[in-house]
């Protein structure tokens, strides 16, 4: 166990220090791992260590939804009251909001911020080309969340925003969002190529001529009337393109502040056989990028240490095989068998608690000394209410890294 | 409803990490238990496939697992040059457009094209027959479909770019969208995990599927359901252990007396309790979806293997069976 895992006394765990710290924590992983409530618990503890703090859901569990009192329109930054909270047995000592991302309205709120008149936005919002990007196109998503993280941290209304994010295989496909939405955008090149095509009578040089007969082949392709579409949303976003740009050069840069921002990984050792969270941890580092903390949710209980801290092995050394022992037990028959199960059925979690846990370790020994590294165990229970909140709060805010 | 493997083109869909992958190879096992050629494709950017019959990652060319089931990972930029090569005719001039920044502008910004193209290659799949003999090269394509977010992700395209685009590419949109909807040749199979999540963007899936892509479904696997352990009439002296010092006390000590059997009570508590939550949450699903549905109980292993693939198999058959005529 390396220094920077266990702090000294009075000093705080590594998770409440990067909640002291930092500006930003953006929360990733795949879908189905709990990000949503890990961002959720990280934005209670912040909150409870005085921080002004919201956390940004994306598309959450409607029960978890239902805590927080978020919903899924209009971006909302709802306050989570005091004495909810203290009824759940959280003690906050600065106000925490949360709020849902909604995709569409942060876009059009974008467009509507860099058009120059009332006229452009407007064509823009009806171009049928910007209606698909703006909605379905895989990255969207991607690029909105980092949008409306770069707005609230600009506004600087708290102290610390957690960021959840899209569900994604790669870090990288959250990490590029903004660059790759930039070069969909980019109108340089498929505004001028496309404008003579559309202007008649236009004169043409050589080289442009070239260009229309590109076009002319994709337009053969994909038909007149996309181009068109095409054409008319990159005239009206010339404009704005600039600003565009700019805003997402500095939300990327947000991402890359070692000072602001901080980035922790949610895995789970159930979500897949293979790859919880490695690739993750290796794009992160190529992209030089710090992983400051590893959350793995979901932990498989292994049913051995008892409240005093003696382990199975403690309790069963020198015992009679548990099966042999339970014939002699005094139970009757039916108990007895029952027990039998009983047994048979604990060992059989303990196996997957063991599986679990190599698991754990793997991922712990590639996310180095650096990194605070905490488990939050498989509860018996759903997580999506405060008081479960609660508890996960606790286990990520421990002083050490037990599972 | 007929047999599933009587269908040309299976698609599996869910959420990510539900075992979309493992419920397709083990729809292609029982494919290749029948004699039928089966092909598994993906279009992820690392194919898990190779993983699950224990060889290398199949890549973009179609890899033969032995057994009749073949495998490949179609790779966007490859099927692109493949789908000018074939329309241009001349590949010199296909590779020149390619190389043109008009076209690598257009294909950066329109949306969904990559998409669209790998749907048309799956489309051409399911169409290649043999030369000689006129057969289908493949008995069944099995489309193991990425994650959908919160839409339908790729299968809304063809109806995404019938409604955008008007030229060659919208021609072959609609025959892309009218095989995802011929219900002779196509099922779309759900998976999902039987937990509040997965459950609950499944019932919205499903409902989209039904409303807006019209796509004829097959099935509903629910995988990973916690096995019983214990017996349905175990009930009584499981609560009696529980509750009773007196039983807790001769459990614990015929355990050597030192408080292990506290903690193999708290596991029983766990373990049921989590049963029955997922048992909730699989009604749930049921109640919501009204496809005949196959429970794929959990396969407890550290490392998913062939013998796991054929366990998954194994409880996919035996639902396959049972629903047979279950429904129409």
């Amino acid at each position: 166990m390396s220094a920077s895992e266990t702090p000294r006394p009075g000093e705080p765990s590594p998770i409440d220090a990067i909640l002291d710290a930092k500006r930003v924590v953006v929360v990733f992983g795949t879908g189905g791992v709990g990000k949503t409530t890990v961002a959720a618990a990280l934005a209670i503890r912040g909150a409870a260590r005085g921080r002004r703090t919201l956390v940004c859901t994306i598309d959450p569990a409607k029960r978890l939804a239902d805590s927080l009192g978020v919903g899924p329109l209009g971006n909302d930054e709802v306050p989570i009251p005091e004495d909810r909270l203290r009824a759940a047995g959280i003690e906050t000592s600065a106000p925490l909001h949360a709020t849902q991302l909604d995709t569409k309205h942060t876009f059009d709120r974008l467009i509507d911020r860099h058009a120059p008149n009332a006229e452009i936005r407007d064509r823009i919002l009806a171009n049928p080309f910007y209606r698909e990007i703006s909605g379905q196109v895989i990255g969207s998503q991607e690029f909105v969340a980092l949008e409306k993280l770069y707005e609230l941290h600009d506004e600087g209304r708290y102290d610390l925003v957690i960021l959840d994010t899209p569900p994604n295989k790669h870090a990288l496909d959250f990490l590029d969002a903004s660059e790759r939405m930039t070069s969909v955008l980019d109108t340089g090149i498929l505004k001028w190529l496309l404008l003579p095509y559309f202007k008649k009578g236009s004169r043409l040089s050589v080289m442009q001529k070239g260009v229309r007969a590109a076009a002319r082949w994709i337009g053969d392709l994909v038909g007149l009337a996309f181009l068109k579409n095409l054409s008319e949303f990159f005239q009206a976003f010339e404009g704005l393109y600039e600003g565009f740009r700019d805003r997402a050069r500095r939300a990327g840069e947000l991402l890359r502040e070692r000072t602001t921002t901080s980035f922790v990984l949610v895995t789970s050792p159930a979500w897949s056989q293979r790859d919880p969270g490695r690739s993750f941890v290796e794009e992160l580092r190529r992209a030089g990028l710090p992983l400051e903390a590893v959350v793995v949710n979901r932990v498989r209980p292994a049913f051995q240490t008892t409240a005093d801290g003696r382990t199975i092995e403690d309790l069963l050394d020198g015992a009679p095989e548990p099966e042999a022992a339970l014939r002699d037990a005094d139970l009757d028959p039916r108990d007895r068998a029952v027990a039998a199960r009983l047994v048979s059925a604990w060992r059989r979690q303990r196996e997957l608690a063991a599986a679990d846990r190599r698991v754990v370790d793997a991922l712990r020994r590639l996310a180095g000394d650096e990194t605070a590294f905490r488990c939050i165990p498989f509860f018996d229970g759903d997580v999506h209410d405060l008081e479960a909140l609660s508890a996960v709060c606790g286990h990520l805010g421990a002083r050490e890294a037990a599972a | 409803m007929p047999d599933l493997l009587t269908r040309r083109l299976l698609i599996t869909t869910g959420k990510g990490g539900v075992g979309k992958t493992t419920v397709s190879a083990a729809l292609a096992r029982i494919a290749a238990r029948r004699g039928l050629r089966a092909l598994l494709v993906s279009i992820e950017r690392h194919d898990r496939f190779g993983e699950l019959f224990g060889v290398d990652p199949v890549g973009a060319t179609v890899t033969e697992l032995g057994e009749g089931i073949a495998a490949v990972n179609l790779e966007p930029d490859r099927v692109i040059e493949e789908f000018f090569d074939t329309h241009v005719g001349l590949r010199a001039v296909s590779r020149k457009i390619l190389a043109h920044p008009v076209w690598k502008s257009f294909y950066a910004a329109a949306p969904g094209l990559r998409e669209l193209v790998l749907l048309g290659k799956i489309f051409r799949l399911v169409d290649e027959s043999s030369f000689w003999s006129g057969k289908p090269t493949w008995d069944v394509v099995i489309f193991d479909a990425p994650s959908t977010g919160h839409g339908a992700g790729i299968l809304n395209v063809p109806d995404v770019s019938a409604r955008l685009l008007v030229g060659n590419l919208r021609h072959q949109a609609e025959k892309i969208a009218a095989l995802l909807r011929d219900r002779k040749k196509t099922a779309l199979n759900l998976v999902t995990l039987p937990e509040e999540m997965p459950v609950a963007e499944t019932i919205e899936l499903h409902a989209r599927v039904r409303d807006e892509l019209r796509i004829p479904m097959g099935r509903l696997f629910v995988n990973a359901v916690p096995v019983e352990p214990f017996e349905p009439d175990d009930d009584d002296a499981l609560s009696r252990l529980q509750t009773d010092d007196r039983r807790g006390l001769a459990l614990d000590a015929a355990l050597g007396g030192r408080g292990a059997g506290p903690l193999v009570l708290a596991a029983a508590r766990h373990l049921r309790a989590r049963r029955d939550l997922a048992c909730d949450q699989a009604d749930r699903v049921r109640a919501a979806i009204p496809l005949p549905s196959t429970s794929i109980p959990l396969v407890a292993t550290p490392h998913f293997d062939r013998a796991a693939l054929d366990a998954v198999a194994d409880a996919v058959e035996a639902g396959l069976r049972a629903g047979v005529g279950a429904r129409s």
